[in-house]
């Protein structure tokens, strides 16, 4: 099973802590959490850490950040606990890891149309493609950032960061005409460009990750 | 109806005041009915440039909170008839600004202008986003250094999300770049940046490149906006600008290193 929805893991069921660390995910990436559905993934919590109240308290913040739970995300301990919290069940932990990591179970109804964007993107705008891949016609200027839970495109320079596979998919590519990259990221193997590889300036490039680890090679 | 330029930049110590003294002078020498307003709130500076520093009675923020009418405030320019000042506040912060306030005297000075030229306050706070909110047509002010083109691009962005123009989802604000301070010797040395790295980094067309020159310190201390000194290359390329502005084919001057000649290498120079 599969779906459109960000999922929070629980390690600690103290709401404050819990909303302090939405915010300031929020704050680093704003587009992140706008109108985003939440699944709440309880299964880094032991069975006896699982305090009702707590978690009750939990969604009620989150309610009042309007952030909206859809539910559960299904674990062995977790059938009682979304009955006693009203809550629905959402299909297993692993099984959700498992679906987002391979393409092939990706069902189409939950992945977005590929995100066209046409002209510069400037230094300090951010373009976030939720669930799909993200097409720039134009140049990323140093300072802006793109993120794509799928690959991302760029025809025209990069100058500034694009983050690929933002939600876990190893398998998401990025694809440069002219890299001056500040930073590249797949999956959330990144690589910080203090010094560009000289055999790579204004090149056209792929990255993608190879064995866990970020590659970056020039097009043919 | 008056077209509405605001002459803006993000940093600050580029050049933006002495850029909207000239081109509104350079739009009032063509015969253009033209207002220059300050938003440069408790900063201001463009009444100095222009000369008229000793005759601001009524200023943006009286005429704002209705202290005053806008005629009042208005002054005529000694040099062109054809020119107004709206002078910012001195005493008054920038929270003096409102958008209704801005709005209801832009309308007002659109009806009797073709041109208003607005001089933006450095950085991306409220004077600076009042002043490009309702533009129809933007200067960006660049020096050729690193910073400068990245704020310039900041600015751009704000203005492609933030103006009137975004916001209604009508066509965008049209978008020119001057480079001011350019130094052709500095940029063979590479110690600035060259126009085409400019014009790639921040992917807009030139409207005009004004050289690095002490004649700009000069008049403006002087309180003569540098476009009326025809012989020097930085009014002479102002005046280029100008021209471009109102739909002028000009070719670019002052981009190539001077060639020195005999006296001048003979004696140094």
């Amino acid at each position: 099973m599969q779906f459109g929805a960000l999922a929070l893991r629980v390690h600690a069921p103290d709401p404050e802590e819990v909303i302090a660390v939405l915010k300031q995910r929020q704050r680093q990436a704003p587009a992140l959490l706008e109108q985003a559905p939440l699944a709440l993934d309880l299964s880094p919590l032991e069975a006896e850490e699982i305090d009702l109240d707590a978690i009750r308290r939990l969604l009620s913040a989150l309610q009042d950040e309007n952030i909206a739970v859809l539910g559960l995300i299904d674990g062995s301990e977790q059938k009682t606990v979304a009955k006693q919290l009203d809550l629905p069940l959402l299909g297993s932990a692993s099984e959700r890891r498992s679906a987002l990591r391979s393409p092939e179970k990706r069902s189409a109804s939950d992945w977005a149309p590929t995100r066209l964007v046409d002209g510069q993107v400037r230094s300090g705008q951010q373009i976030y493609a939720r669930q799909a891949d993200l097409v720039i016609y134009g140049s990323i200027s140093a300072g802006a950032e793109v993120i794509a839970d799928g690959s991302i495109h760029i025809y025209g320079a990069l100058r500034g960061r694009a983050l690929a596979g933002a939600s876990g998919l190893g398998e998401a590519r990025i694809f440069i005409q002219e890299f001056h990259a500040e930073l590249i990221s797949v999956a959330g193997h990144y690589k910080v460009l203090e010094e560009l590889p000289e055999n790579l300036r204004g090149q056209a490039i792929q990255a993608r990750l190879e064995n866990d680890q970020l590659s970056m090679v020039t097009l043919r | 109806m008056a077209e509405i330029i605001v002459v803006t930049s993000g940093k600050g110590g580029v050049g933006k005041t002495t850029t909207s003294a000239s081109i509104a002078t350079g739009l009032a020498q063509r015969g253009k009915r033209v207002a220059v307003v300050d938003f440069d709130v408790g900063l201001r500076n463009l009444d100095l440039i222009m000369g008229c520093e000793r005759r601001v009675v009524y200023d943006f923020v009286n005429v704002i909170q209705g202290e005053c009418t806008l005629k009042q405030a208005l002054i005529k320019d000694k040099r062109h008839e054809n020119l107004f000042i709206l002078a910012a506040s001195q005493t008054r912060d920038k929270d003096a600004l409102t958008v209704e306030g801005v709005e209801k005297v832009l309308n007002e000075l659109k009806n009797d202008f073709d041109y208003v030229v607005c001089d933006s306050p450095a950085g991306i706070e409220r004077g600076a986003h009042l002043a490009m909110y309702f533009a129809d047509r933007a200067i960006v002010v660049v020096n050729p250094e690193v910073s400068s083109v990245r704020d310039s691009d900041r600015v751009l962005g704000i203005m492609a999300s933030k103006s009137r123009r975004a916001e209604q989802g009508s066509e965008g604000i049209s978008e020119h770049l001057l480079v001011t301070r350019y130094s052709p010797k500095r940029v063979a040395e590479g110690d600035m940046l060259s126009i085409a790295d400019i014009e790639e980094i921040l992917g807009l067309p030139i409207l005009g490149i004004i050289p690095e020159s002490e004649l700009v310190l000069q008049s403006s201390n002087a309180g003569v906006p540098v476009i009326l000194d025809d012989k020097a290359p930085a009014g002479q390329a102002y005046a280029d600008a100008v021209a471009r502005l109102l739909g002028e084919e000009r070719p670019m001057r002052f981009v190539e290193i001077e060639k020195q000649g005999l006296i001048k290498r003979l004696f140094g120079g």
